[in-house]
């Protein structure tokens, strides 16, 4: 299923502008606005629909691979943002705050036989190096004790013991890796088929609990 | 004259480091025109690096020297900037100068935090740009100025500098903190961003005599 998002009550143009000064050539720097960046990932069975309390803006996210996680929207740090979220005919809500320049998740996620729930993992922007690629490993199993990304050739474990509802990001060499997820002495991997990673662009990858079996899904964040 | 720079074809970009005569579009521009290169300055006041992908109307001025040709300064509804592209369709440089980090860097008195993934995208936004062009590349960062009216403090100029020295690759980074100590060059007075003439004349050798120095020069395609 296509992702999608419209609106704009809670999203902003990131573009900047100065003040107007005539010819003086002294002006406030940096953005226009203070943000943080919000998406939504879809960690259940369901299709689900995630609409926003303030605005009729939308975003759906599938069951495919690609369907899962949504772009990251920007909306002003500080402020609350509300949504509905629906999977079929349960709906609950979500509130976040942003501070600036946070990126946050808003795992929609099983609870209990039938309903749904919804876990936030908030993270900084971390180093950033244009010469390295961003990879982040996001454990969204609440069965998984301690999930590390282990390096299929190298058997490296720098992605180690990340928690339930917690992130771990790092710089990593542009490379494609081989790389599967294991949680706590697990012997079995979930595979995590990441492809060939770009300098200078950030990625993540989701470990969730698809059906009773786990599931790596890798996703680039695009901002 | 170097005989790396003889002959090369030079494209300077930047914010208003180069927006006014006797900055940087002339002492910059001219030191390295005394190297023997061909020359095209471009400032455009308080514009932020993407905006050279997107062009906007810089809100205090712009200016540009062509060469040997006078600097031309543009003021108000005048003022203007023009698209990297197309400024590689006229000049063919090989070799892209970029001057800008105070834009970008958010100074202010309130704690606010180095705004780092805008940041990010900015520079992404022209380096990409530049990536596209061919043609190879060095960034000039921030110089030491002071808290002045919008607080450039020496903290947060070495965290921008630090950040921009990580994130302008393919770019060639050029540390201009480490051409002087804070306060060494002259700033004016109230401002605490732009250096009097004798600190840009400072700022443009020191910028030139990176370029030509054999380290960058020699990881530059020619």
């Amino acid at each position: 299923m296509k992702t999608y998002w419209r609106l704009t009550s809670f999203l902003l143009c990131i573009f900047v502008a100065g003040p107007v000064m005539a010819e003086l050539q002294l002006y406030p720097t940096g953005p226009k606005d203070i943000l943080s960046y919000v998406r939504f990932v879809n960690a259940t069975d369901s299709a689900i629909s995630v609409v926003s309390s303030s605005s009729s803006a939308k975003v759906e996210l599938g069951t495919g691979t690609e369907a899962r996680a949504s772009a990251f929207f920007p909306v002003k740090a500080g402020e609350k943002q509300s949504v509905t979220i629906k999977s079929g005919n349960r709906k609950i809500t979500a509130d976040v705050v942003g501070k600036p320049w946070e990126y946050i998740v808003i795992a929609v996620l099983p609870k209990g036989a039938n309903q749904i729930g919804t876990g936030v993992i908030k993270e900084g922007m971390g180093e950033s190096n244009a010469t390295k690629a961003s990879l982040a490993l996001f454990n969204l199993d609440a069965q998984c004790a301690g999930a590390t990304l282990q390096d299929g050739l190298k058997r490296a474990t720098k992605f180690a013991d990340i928690k339930p509802l917690s992130v771990q990001r790092y710089l990593v060499s542009p490379v494609k890796l081989t790389a599967g997820v294991v949680c706590g002495g697990q012997p079995e991997s979930v595979l995590a088929d990441i492809p060939q990673l770009q300098a200078g662009e950030r990625y993540s990858v989701f470990l969730m609990a698809l059906k009773n079996s786990r599931q790596a899904i890798f996703v680039r964040d695009g901002n | 004259m170097s005989l790396l720079l003889a002959g090369m074809t030079v494209l300077v970009l930047g914010d208003s480091h180069l927006a006014t005569k006797g900055y940087l579009i002339d002492t910059l521009h001219g030191e390295l025109m005394a190297q023997g290169a061909h020359v095209y300055s471009y400032g455009a006041c308080g514009t932020q690096a993407g905006d050279w992908m997107k062009p906007v109307r810089p809100t205090c001025g712009s200016a540009f020297k062509l060469d040997d040709k006078p600097t031309r300064e543009r003021r108000g509804e005048a003022a203007s900037m023009t698209a990297l592209p197309e400024l590689v369709k006229q000049h063919h440089p090989n070799l892209i100068v970029v001057v800008n980090g105070d834009t970008m860097a958010g100074y202010n008195d309130k704690g606010d935090a180095l705004p780092k993934p805008w940041i990010r995208g900015q520079v992404r936004a022209l380096t990409e740009g530049i990536k596209a062009s061919g043609a190879s590349c060095v960034w000039v960062g921030p110089g030491w100025g002071n808290k002045g009216k919008f607080y450039k403090t020496v903290e947060r100029t070495q965290e921008m500098s630090d950040f921009l020295a990580d994130n302008v690759a393919p770019c060639i980074y050029i540390n201009s903190l480490k051409m002087s100590k804070p306060g060494e060059w002259g700033i004016i007075p109230g401002d605490g961003q732009h250096f009097t003439d004798a600190g840009y004349q400072s700022w443009g050798s020191a910028i030139a005599r990176e370029i030509v120095s054999s380290d960058i020069m020699q990881k530059i395609k020619h």
